[in-house]
């Protein structure tokens, strides 16, 4: 029974895609519309081709896509009308102006916005009138944002948008992307390095490691959930074995618990121990995201 | 809808291509111009024109299908409302007409030149076993190039090109072929029947292999 | 309807807590009033650049403290009670006194010897007041 109802941005179930020398299997993904996902993974995780999929650029071996309530590949164009996809590895026309690009998406999307587009053009700092090729890298890329934003889009979907951008050019697109979603029926799915970003403005997150997904829930459950404890170990006392502790790292007289699933009760057992509970500390989302590709690598292994 | 983006890709392929075009139909103009000052002239002319035919052919084709691969354009263009297939379609249908426009111009200069009074008008026949020459040559260049993804194969094509076009030029100015063809009228052979049906069939085959590639396609990055 | 709060990624509470805090603050100062509308959930997402999720979780949380009321339809509000202001201020000392107390006890520091601590350095930010 498909999941998907008309208010997921999109939905991807099951879906696998194999190439020579890289599986992605049995991924489950789906973004209620109004929201922002991260996609998070170290490089060659599977982030592009999961993108890649949604957008039907791949077909996949197996399983079923939806973008916007529209089925993947069978009805790409139509979805496509309503998606703005932007990818670090995608380039414009060189021989073409801003200008000329600007005409050419405004013809072909009736929710092109002229009057946005000329303020991202001030924001951005581009020119119209140059050249695509004359432009250095990060003028491109804000040249591509631009010609997403202004049309307007009700699915953005971003492959690494910030990389090759300067930390004002940055500022300014996440003030953008958060402008989008000030309509709750437009939404967002990014896949960044970029954790700050990503802990800063996404409603859900996705963990992607080695083709399958580690992780995927939304952002705050991942902060509430996952915590450092520092425990005094005196002389003697053995630490009991507790639930959901993901990593442990043992000194002489101090040990560090990770936690995935975090509860006050953890204490009072710690210290029934003989255990004194030292510091309970709240983790990044960069340092969750190590934790939980850690474990799951473990996990395969084992 | 979406037949307005197939369309407004196809123009702006012929848009970005369009300097091509213009230096190909120049350079025949040329050609065809030199042509009239004695035989030097005839032969710098012709070598002239037929570069212009030939050349074009590789250059549009290179240019449309490899470019924007290698460009990472076709990521931006993919990104539009149409689907792979379609995409694929619409640069097929460009290539065409990117070879074809300046190709039908050139033809139909060369002809009105052997057409005019005093000069030979079997010439005509020559031309146009040259020019259906090409332009099925063209379509073999556009479908392999479909199919071939890497730069090195490209150049093998370009390679083959060349031979199978000296190939041709070789058995054509074949002094029992060329000979009726030179004269002041004009004069249908079998070797032109054999010649342009011949055209037309690789011109079918190839064109309907390209579609076939297309229509297989799944993965289009 | 300006609300200037910032949320910092360097600051270790939590977002949500930020949000919470500052809007608790702008209420204890009197800047927003009992009855006055705050930003929806999704504008106040977009000034402060932070995602909706946590804005909803903040809104929430005091929502269920009885410092603001949410209207289907309508908006959120600063929640009716006069008292909220001074009651707010003296909730916000005892939590940060409780923190404070409990570090204490951790280096062991206790009763009387914890009073005089908090006497001391009550006394040298009143001397650095003095000087700046």
């Amino acid at each position: 029974m498909s999941t998907s109802l008309s208010t997921n941005a999109f939905c991807l179930q099951d879906v696998s895609k194999s190439f020579s020398h890289f599986k992605l299997e049995g991924l489950n993904l789906s973004l209620p519309q109004g929201q922002i996902m991260g996609l998070v993974g170290p490089n060659g995780a599977g982030k592009s081709t999961t993108i890649r999929l949604l957008m039907g650029l791949l077909a996949c071996d197996a399983g079923s896509i939806e973008a916007l309530g529209l089925r993947v590949p069978e009805q790409i164009e139509a979805a496509k009308r309503r998606i703005a996809f932007v990818s670090d590895d995608m380039r414009l026309f060189g021989t073409a102006t801003l200008a000329w690009h600007m005409r050419f998406v405004a013809s072909i999307y009736p929710e092109w916005d002229e009057v946005y587009a000329r303020k991202l053009i001030r924001r951005f700092n581009l020119r119209p009138g140059q050249t695509m090729a004359k432009m250095s890298r990060g003028e491109q890329v804000k040249s591509m944002l631009l010609l997403a934003l202004a049309r307007r889009p009700a699915l953005l979907v971003l492959d690494e948008p910030t990389s090759g951008l300067d930390p004002v050019a940055r500022h300014e697109l996440l003030t953008e992307l958060m402008e989008i979603v000030r309509d709750d029926t437009r939404s967002i799915l990014f896949s960044s390095h970029n954790t700050q970003d990503v802990e800063r403005i996404c409603d859900q997150i996705a963990f992607i490691d080695r083709g399958r997904l580690v992780d995927s829930r939304d952002k705050e459950n991942f902060l509430e959930r996952w915590r450092r404890i520092s425990v005094d170990v005196p002389g003697g006392v053995t630490l009991p074995r507790l639930a959901d502790v993901v990593d442990l790292s043992l000194g002489e007289r101090v040990a560090v618990l990770t936690t995935d699933n975090y509860l006050p009760q953890m204490h009072a057992l710690l210290e029934q121990s003989g255990a004194r509970v030292q510091e309970v500390q709240r983790m990044s989302l960069e340092e969750i995201f190590v934790a939980c590709v850690m474990r799951s690598r473990a996990e395969v292994q084992s | 809808m979406t037949s307005s983006v197939f369309w407004a890709l196809v123009r702006k392929d012929l848009y970005l291509m369009r300097g091509f075009m213009i230096a190909t139909v120049l350079t025949g103009v040329l050609g065809v111009v030199l042509s009239a000052f004695g035989r030097v002239g005839f032969a710098v002319g012709g070598i002239l024109f037929i570069t212009a035919d030939v050349a074009s052919g590789i250059f549009i084709a290179m240019y449309s299908l490899m470019v924007e691969r290698k460009d990472l354009s076709r990521m931006f263009a993919l990104s539009l409302p149409i689907s792979g297939y379609r995409y694929d379609l619409s640069k097929l249908l460009s290539g065409y007409l990117a070879y074809g426009i300046p190709w039908l111009l050139m033809t139909a200069m060369v002809l009105v030149h052997f057409l005019l009074p005093g000069a030979p008008h079997g010439m005509l026949v020559y031309a146009l076993l040259i020019q259906g020459f090409v332009f099925a040559l063209f379509s073999v260049v556009l479908a392999s190039l479909f199919a071939v993804s890497s730069e090195a194969m490209s150049g093998v094509v370009i390679l083959v090109v060349n031979i199978c076009f000296s190939l041709f030029m070789v058995e054509l100015n074949q002094p029992t072929i060329s000979a009726p063809l030179h004269g002041p009228a004009i004069v249908w052979t079998p070797f032109a029947t054999m010649a342009v049906t011949g055209d037309a069939i690789v011109l079918a085959l190839s064109f309907a292999y390209a579609l076939f590639l297309t229509s297989r396609r799944r993965d289009y990055i | 309807m300006h609300i200037p709060i910032q949320v910092s990624q360097t600051d270790p509470r939590p977002m949500y807590l930020q949000i919470k805090e500052q809007l608790r603050h702008r209420i204890a100062v009197g800047e927003l009033k009992s009855g006055d509308e705050i930003p929806s959930i999704r504008a106040l997402a977009v000034a402060t650049r932070v995602s909706v999720i946590t804005i909803k979780r903040a809104y929430l949380e005091l929502e269920l403290e009885g410092v603001i009321l949410t209207r289907q339809g309508r908006g959120s509000f600063v929640a009716e009670n006069a008292n909220l202001g001074a009651h707010m201020q003296a909730q916000e000392l005892d939590a940060q006194l409780a923190t404070a107390v409990h570090t204490a006890a951790l280096l062991g520091i206790r009763g009387e010897a914890l009073v005089e601590r908090l006497r001391e350095i009550e006394r040298d930010l009143h001397e650095n007041k003095r000087e700046t």
